[in-house]
């Protein structure tokens, strides 16, 4: 085969004996791709509604002061509780240390007859 | 049951805005996709398998990728049609490994009750003669010859499709198409050559 014409005219025919598309397959794949728009769909509503509590539960954490007001707020809850259970023993103790100790006195009465 | 689809949409939208609706929940994109680019796959699909059956699995595995492609797709990145030649040869590259490996003996009569391939296609003895010599070609030899004269992509979208060079697609398509030029000499009576 000399002729190029030849093969190029071989592959026209070929590139035109294009047949048919079914219509059962046509509407198979919109049928997929409906399944498909759906399933995305469901899964976006899905993220949507999780992000919309993530995103609330965030802002009033934010609001509150977030990690450093926890922190806070559980340091000073924990030194009242002390303050509270052990106020009658720390009461106690400063007054004993106080009245048995004259020298303490004289130091406070030289401290305020200074002032 | 069909889903309901408007027919109005702009068939002048370009395929990646199509593809952007469709990612938007749109369903008169998809038809409007399918109507462009359904026959494409499957007449180089069914050039590929050379089964009918086979060949709409083919097209339709395509076009479900496409669709669940669509969310990630980035317009502008790659031709719809490119990215569908590729995946389409893939998966034909897939099925036709698989038969090897199955081998034809273990492989069930297929209960096709559809046309064949050469009625379906309405082929002449002509260009059955020219798949056949095709088919003697090695994998991308035959494919890129097929890319550019049959399917009539130029060498850099044929590049794409192949994940080579454009450089390899001329070298591919040349060789090709002077092996298959030297295997239909032998066909001269079968074409109606002199």
């Amino acid at each position: 085969m000399d002729n190029e014409k030849d093969l190029e005219d071989l592959f026209a025919e070929a590139r035109n004996a294009r047949g048919p598309v079914p219509d059962r397959l046509f509407r198979q794949i919109l049928v997929d791709a409906a399944d498909v728009q759906r399933d995305v769909g469901e899964a976006q509503t899905h993220v949507d509604r999780r992000d919309y509590a993530t995103v609330k539960t965030g802002s009033i954490w934010r609001v509150i002061g977030g990690w450093p007001a926890a922190v806070s707020f559980a340091a000073c809850a924990g030194f009242g509780l002390y303050l509270g259970l052990e106020a009658n023993t720390l009461l106690t103790g400063m007054t004993e240390l106080v009245s048995s100790n004259d020298s303490l006195l004289g130091d406070l009465n030289l401290l305020y007859g200074e002032i | 049951m069909l889903p309901k689809m408007p027919l109005d949409v702009d068939q002048t939208l370009s395929d990646d805005a199509l593809m952007v609706m469709f990612a938007n929940g749109d369903p008169s994109a998809a038809r409007e996709l399918t109507s462009r680019h359904l026959s494409t796959v499957l007449a180089f699909a069914r050039r590929m398998m050379w089964s009918d059956a086979e060949a709409e699995d083919v097209a339709q595995e395509a076009m479900m990728r496409l669709w669940k492609t669509a969310g990630a797709w980035r317009p502008g990145e790659a031709k719809v049609t490119t990215w569908l030649y590729r995946v389409t040869r893939n998966l034909c590259i897939d099925r036709l490994r698989q038969r090897q490996t199955v081998g034809l003996d273990a492989v069930a009569e297929p209960l096709d009750e559809t046309p064949s391939v050469q009625s379906m296609m309405e082929q002449s003895g002509r260009v059955n003669a020219l798949y056949d010599a095709l088919n003697q070609l090695p994998e991308r030899q035959r494919d890129a010859v097929v890319l550019r004269h049959i399917e009539g992509l130029g060498n850099p979208e044929i590049a794409e499709v192949l994940e080579i060079s454009v450089d390899a697609v001329e070298s591919l398509t040349a060789r090709g198409k002077r092996a298959l030029k030297a295997l239909l000499v032998d066909k001269k009576m079968e074409l109606g050559w002199s």
